[in-house]
Formats: structure tokens, sequence, C-alpha cells
């Protein structure tokens, strides 16, 4: 019988304070030193209201402004010069990237870079332990929400599995790693991941209803599978660990503590862990209603 | 154009803000009742503008599927419900607009356009949409209903439900999808009205197309004039009736600065100058 976990992932809301920074530093009104300083405090504060959540990927991402621009700004062959698009069915957009290669990467992810347009890097902050770098999954959220001109898709994921060794390979520390996946496995062939699976402890986020069969003949599987409560069972006969979907990341409601509860009894009738966290990343609520909903998982 | 109705409708909590892109939010909010109005929402506006010297006016609402669309929804059943719900509250705005508009003795048709960025985000969903907006309309005929649209993945499906619905026109934001690079003037973002053309040429009673989208309001390049008569001339050809055909920016221009936003308005009205004194 496994214990009952938590995972937060993905882009945080930010708080006003630093979301007006960051306009000022738009403006040209203040430098990048501010803009990191008020990160640094921003990071400090959000440590503290996580302290219990056993795994966060690299908080909070504050400086992403969507998820797939800080990786298509740090790789060579990849630029933003796609339209301002539409993300997935929601109200938020993203300047699509377009990839005419993969190359290699243009700058440390953990350094500070500054490039383009874009509020100050490092793309990650790494802490001494309990974190894991955030991740949009190469075939499904990356590719297929990127522009392509001249690359084959399974080139461009290829590409992308690359430079995601590269990105955990470098000062990261850490084995742990969050691939997001944004749109749902059809028969797509997750073979590409492999390595990504064998190398790393990588709990993959799913969407749509769960299907055993991408997972079938790979030779590795992930850590943790992250999916609706319904597919838990499924979920649980590919991998060891499991994540359930269990608050809502687009609606200000917040779930009552008896919902949280029955999850203990889930657990108990699973061999591995079970990992309570959100169907989405937490950055499409306000913050407060954000900061609530992590409250909630903290006390299970 | 969500918070200012937003705020003037009860039932209606606000949390705080959501991001919409990059750095720039909105605040959104969370029905947790049943909604009315509270306040007209632009009675004080249309008033100020029928005193004014404008002479033609045209009034912007956001429509009913875009309010619930950004609306966290914690009370209704579903999001049909929750659209008609806001629908009730649009048609009763308009027409209370429209009393006005009468009253003032204007003797043109009194214009309406319903905002409805968030049209297409749900495939799945266009038939709340189609009757949504057919609420809002409701006992307004003598109303010149348009319809804006953006950023929409396909406007396909939206093309497809024209016949359904009870709008004059479109005004949708093209520009953006079209390359401003040098060698790019196959103007390949404006493709897709050659299906907007094939279906109004099912119905009988024909709808006109603003091509948003000279202008893109999301980069402060100014798009040239020679360029935006090129796209405006590529839908007139497509299209293949200049009444048919109207001008605007993508969307609402205030993500840019005053500066960027005056040029490029400028630079459309420039455009269709130009055009107008060729073809009239």
């Amino acid at each position: 019988m496994g214990q009952v976990r938590s995972l937060l992932y993905g882009i945080f809301p930010r708080s006003e304070q630093l979301r007006l920074t960051y306009g000022r530093w738009e403006r040209g009104s203040v430098g990048t030193d501010e803009v990191k300083e008020r990160i640094r405090e921003e990071k400090e504060k959000f440590y503290g209201m996580c302290r219990n959540i056993d795994l966060v990927t690299d908080p909070p991402l504050f400086n992403w402004h969507d998820i797939l621009r800080p990786l298509a700004l740090a790789t060579d062959g990849i630029t933003l010069g796609g339209p301002l698009t539409r993300y997935l069915e929601t109200n938020t957009f993203y300047r699509e990237p377009l990839v005419s290669k993969v190359g290699k990467l243009r700058f440390d992810p953990y350094s500070d870079a500054e490039v383009e347009e874009n509020p100050p890097m490092p793309i990650y902050m790494p802490r001494d332990s309990g974190w894991a770098t955030f991740l949009p999954s190469p075939p499904l959220t990356f590719v297929k929400l990127s522009r392509l001109h001249g690359i084959s898709e399974g080139d461009a994921v290829k590409g992308l599995v690359d430079i995601y060794r590269q990105v955990q390979g470098g000062k990261s520390g850490t084995k742990n790693m969050v691939l997001f996946e944004a749109l749902p496995y059809g028969k797509d062939d997750l073979t590409v991941l492999d390595p990504l699976f064998r190398d790393y402890k990588v709990t993959l986020v799913v969407q749509g209803r769960f299907s055993e069969k991408p997972f079938q003949g790979l030779h590795n599987r992930p850590d943790t599978l992250v999916v609706d409560l319904s597919d838990i069972e499924a979920a649980s006969r590919v991998c060891r660990n499991v994540g359930v979907k269990a608050l809502d990341a687009h609606n200000t409601r917040l779930e009552g503590k008896d919902a949280m509860r029955n999850l203990e009894d889930t657990a108990s009738t699973l061999s591995g862990d079970l990992y309570v966290t959100t169907n989405d990343y937490l950055d499409f609520l306000p913050r407060g209603i954000a900061e609530k909903k992590v409250a909630i998982m903290e006390a299970i | 154009m969500y918070e200012h109705p937003a705020s003037r409708i009860d039932g209606i909590e606000f949390y705080g803000l959501v991001r919409s892109f990059d750095n720039r939010y909105y605040r959104k909010g969370s029905v947790v009742r049943d909604i009315r109005r509270k306040e007209p929402f632009h009675i004080d506006e249309l008033r100020f503008l029928l005193d004014s010297a404008v002479e033609r006016i045209k009034m912007p609402i956001t429509g009913p599927y875009t309010m619930m669309d950004w609306s966290f929804n914690e009370h209704y059943s579903d999001r049909h419900s929750l659209a008609m719900a806001y629908a009730e509250i649009i048609n009763q705005e308009i027409k209370e607009m429209y009393e006005l508009w009468k009253r003032s003795g204007r003797k043109e048709r009194f214009e309406v356009q319903i905002d409805e960025p968030a049209t297409t985000t749900h495939p799945s969903e266009m038939d709340i949409v189609v009757d949504s907006i057919n609420r809002c309309t409701e006992g307004l005929s003598g109303v010149e209903f348009s319809l804006h649209v953006c950023y929409s993945k396909d406007y396909r499906i939206l093309y497809d439900r024209i016949p359904e619905m009870n709008i004059d026109g479109y005004n949708l934001e093209y520009a953006n999808r079209d390359p401003l690079a040098p060698g790019s003037e196959r103007l390949g973002g404006y493709s897709d009205l050659k299906y907007f053309a094939q279906v109004n040429e099912t119905v009988s009673k024909k709808r006109f197309v603003g091509i948003g989208g000279v202008t893109d309001v999301h980069i402060d390049t100014v798009e040239p004039v020679d360029l935006i008569r090129k796209r405006i001339e590529y839908a007139i050809s497509v299209v293949d009736d200049p009444r048919l055909v109207k001008v605007n920016p993508d969307c609402g221009l205030r993500t840019r600065s005053r500066e960027v936003g005056f040029q490029k308005l400028k630079n459309m009205v420039d455009a269709v100058r130009a055009l107008r004194e060729e073809i009239l």
C-alpha cells in the first residue's frame, strides 16, 4: 500500500507586485536587477507557502510567459515568429514557436540570460532537493503547438528530447522531471520518450481519457503517471505511482476536505504512491485562489 | 470589455487577476449565484455620443458566450444556461440603447457590434454560441448587428453557422495570421475568406465581412499602407463584392501605445481612402 503525496507543477500565478514590476520593466522604468530581486523575494515566499508539498517543479516559473517560450528562446533553430495563438480551449494566448531545426541550447538555462523582449531568465532556479524541472512534453505539447518549417515532426521531437537531456544534465542536480502533456495522446508513438523514462524520474501528466496502448512496447516507464480520477486503475497497470487530478485549476470553487479524504481510501488500493495534484497548472486562477488550492493540497 | 459589464452584474464575485498573455491580465469574475443587471453598461456612453458631433456610431457590447467563457462558473448547472442568462441581460441592454437611439431622431440604422472573441474557442459549443447570440438579438429587427471574433483557430466552424445566426456581418482578425516579411505577399493568412465567400453564396441575405485584420494589434510594427491595401484588394477579389467588405483592425488597440495605435489606424484609413477613390 502506498502513501498519499502531493505534487505542484507548472506556472504559478504572479503576485500583483511582481506583475507590476514586470510591467515597469517592459516600459523601461525599472532595470533587470530589480526584476531579479523581486523574483528572489517571490520565490522565498513561494517556498514558504508550499513547504509541505512533496514535489514542486522549479518554482514557480514566475518568469515564464507561457509554457513554450523559455525553451523556444533557448534553442537554436526555434524562434517566436509565429502568430499570437489561443492556447488550447482557454482565454490565454502564446506566441507560436517556429521550428526550422532543433539545434543546441543557445544559453545555459540556469544562467541569467536576457533574450529578446522576454523578462530575464534563468529558465530554472534549482533547489537543493524536492524539486523537479517542468518541461512541455515534446511529442504533442511542444511540437503540435508549434509551426514546423523544413523539419519533420519526428526530427523535431527527437531534437527536443536531446535538448531536454541537456537541460536535465546541466546544473539541475535533480533527476526529477515533470513532463506536461497539454493534448491527449491518440495513436502517438511514445517510444521517443523511452530514454527520458530510463534516465530520469519522470512524472508524466497526460490529458483526456487514459489509454495503456501508447505505453505498450516501451522498455521503460515513467515513475508517475498523472491522470483523471476515473483512470487511476488503468494507469496503475502501466506505472507504479499514480497521480490524480483532484483539484481544478480552471475553477475558483474550492475543493472540499471530504473529497481529499476519500483519496486516502483510493491510495490504499494501490501498490505505489498516490500523488494528489491539479488538472492543469495554476496560472489560470487568481493568485489568492491558487494559494488556497495549495493549502488544500498541503492539508492532505 | 469583460470587467466593465461584469462589474455591473449582480451575482459575480471578483477574486483577482488572471493572465491573458505575457504580462497582460484581466479580472476574471466568478458567477456565484443567479445573475441580473445592476445598472446599464453603455447607456451613458451612447448618450454622450448622441449629444456629440459624432456622425456614425456603432456600439460595441461584449457577447454572451464570451462573458460566459471568461467567467468561472460556480453556480449554473451548465455552460449553456449561463450563456443564456448573460444573453438575457445583453438583450435588455441593447433594447434600452435602441430606445435611446430612436428617441434621438437619428435616421440611420443603429449599429451594434457584439464582441465575441471566445466564439470558436470550444468547437463543440457552437450551438451555445448560436442560441445565445440569437437570444441577444431577439425583438431588435431594426438594428444592424455585426459579430467580432478574433484569434480563432478555425473560422470555418463559425462560417458554417452563418445561416443560423441573426447577424448582418462579421468583423474578424486576420492580420495576426498573415506574415509581414518581404516576399510573403501571398496573403496566406486571409485564405479562409474563400470559405466565407462559399457559405455566403448559399444564403439569400448576404453578410458583410470586416477583414479584420488589416493591422495586427499585438505587434508595434506599423503595417505599411501598401500592404494593407493589398490585403483589402485580396478580400474584395475573394468576396467578389466591395460592398460586402469592411475594414477594421484585428481587435482593440489597447495593448499598444497611443502613438502606435494612432499610426496603425491612420495607415488603415489611408489605404481605404486610396482604394475607395479607385473603385468608386
